[in-house]
């Protein structure tokens, strides 16, 4: 199985609008300190990969890009969290069969030609049963949204200037990753959708080469999207789209056990594991 | 909670009129934590990374353990926590204020609705001493017995006296006039 490493982009997304670029306001984490990543927690992150492995282990290594808003809604958050009422109310009906409990199954019987007086169905349950409102994540329950949604929710509302509390900062989106590391075809980065309803949808992922070893740079093209007056005094959507450079390390030979001299040219007899 | 904060907010409003109220703003700080990390070698240290949306402001120390969130009077910080992995369970468990600094800090937890995800929110209650609130974060993590603890303290701050002139963001603020450094 190959190497998962996700790398998290952190954007203080007023800050960047306001000053018209990346630069101090983003900040990079990955998980791979594990395999010698440096940088992390600051804008300039070196995603290290071990291609010990992969002369083993066919499964290619994947690079998964998480842009995030600071001060958004923890990514974590199951997505009914921002439905509107109206989404609520939908999702919480039972599903037609379960809705017309009864109903439907005569329907179906008098459709194969059964005589089934459907017209007077008293026989049948007179309403559907509520969905449990104590389940959790039923999509049913509280309107009150919490404190700490000031920030994330408000569809593009007239805000005062300064009034920091209806203004609405969408999670940032990637929109291109390009560079050196593609052009020596390192990284090969795509757009996924995710298959699940509740997740944030489209997502960066690239699988890695694990032969090609050295440092390469990439840029990731950010759109951060905003809501500004315009001249007439109406609050439009607008976006900005700013780049960023990070990088990605490909090496073997780091230490996995107490014996850091010992490295797979040794154990395999001398047979390279890789031309740099 | 959101209500009890409510309820507080008309009694708490000065009497003068002169000066508008300051626009009550809402600071996250963030935490992301590489909880596989954290677990594998027994310690925050190195696995913690905290950052907050308030930089144009003054707070600084983001991307490390160690991170100063300017705050102001009336204004609410909320902490968030995110795994690096979102496989992994983190949880914040707590936001360890000491008690000396119970004037200033009105300190609370909550979910966010219907889901078991966890947020702490502190209030300022009244313009921070000089020195900051210094607070201790600690973590559930994985299905570990103990928290784990925040290697370092962070702070609460007042904003600087003056802006210091922060790279990348050209465009110069005013100060609030009301903001309680004049006391």
């Amino acid at each position: 199985m190959g190497q998962q490493l996700g790398i998290v982009v952190l954007i203080d997304i007023p800050a960047a609008v306001e000053s018209n670029t990346l630069e101090g306001n983003i900040w990079l984490v990955d998980n791979g300190g594990w395999d010698g990543s440096t940088g992390e927690g600051s804008p300039n992150l070196v995603s290290a990969f071990d291609a010990t492995d992969a002369q083993f282990d066919p499964g290619n290594a994947v690079l998964n890009w998480i842009p995030i808003g600071i001060g958004t809604i923890p990514i974590n958050v199951p997505q009914t969290f921002f439905l509107q009422d109206d989404d609520r109310r939908a999702l919480s009906q039972r599903p037609l069969p379960a809705l017309h409990q009864g109903i439907f199954p005569v329907r179906i019987r008098n459709l194969v030609g059964d005589d089934v007086n459907i017209k007077h169905p008293e026989h049948l349950a007179k309403q559907a049963r509520r969905a449990d409102p104590h389940m959790l994540l039923s999509a049913q329950g509280y309107v009150d949204p919490g404190t700490a949604r000031f920030k994330r929710f408000g569809r593009s509302r007239v805000a005062q200037p300064g009034d920091q509390d209806l203004v609405y900062y969408p999670d940032p989106a990637i929109l291109r990753i390009h560079g050196e590391a593609l052009d020596a075809g390192v990284i090969y980065p795509a757009q996924y959708g995710s298959p699940e309803m509740f997740s944030r949808g489209l997502y960066w992922s690239a699988s890695v080469n694990p032969n090609q070893l050295g440092l390469y740079r990439y840029t990731m093209e950010i759109a951060l999207y905003y809501s500004r007056r315009d001249a007439g005094g109406k609050v439009i959507d607008d976006w900005v789209i700013l780049s960023h450079e990070a990088w990605i390390k490909i090496s073997t030979g780091a230490p996995r056990n107490g014996f850091p001299a010992v490295t797979l040219e040794l154990l395999s007899g001398g047979a390279s594991a890789g031309g740099e | 909670m959101a209500r009890a904060a409510q309820s507080t907010g008309p009694a708490a409003k000065p009497a003068s009129t002169s000066t508008p109220e300051r626009v009550k703003q809402a600071t996250n700080v963030m935490a992301i934590i590489d909880a596989v990390g954290a677990l594998s070698s027994g310690t925050l240290a190195g696995s913690l990374f905290l950052f907050d949306n308030n930089r144009w402001a003054g707070s600084t120390g983001h991307g490390a353990s160690r991170l100063s969130t300017v705050a102001q009077e009336g204004d609410v910080v909320v902490w968030t926590t995110m795994a690096l992995e979102c496989e992994a369970f983190v949880r914040l468990e707590l936001v360890m204020i000491d008690i000396v600094y119970t004037d200033y800090i009105e300190l609370d937890a909550a979910a966010f609705s219907e889901t078991p995800e966890i947020y702490w929110f502190a209030k300022v209650l009244k313009p921070l001493p000089a020195a900051g609130v210094p607070y201790r974060l600690s973590y559930r993590l994985g299905n570990a017995d103990e928290p784990y603890f925040a290697p370092v303290e962070s702070r609460l701050v007042p904003p600087p006296l003056t802006l210091a002139p922060v790279p990348g963001l050209t465009e110069k603020r005013p100060l609030e006039p009301n903001q309680g450094d004049a006391k």
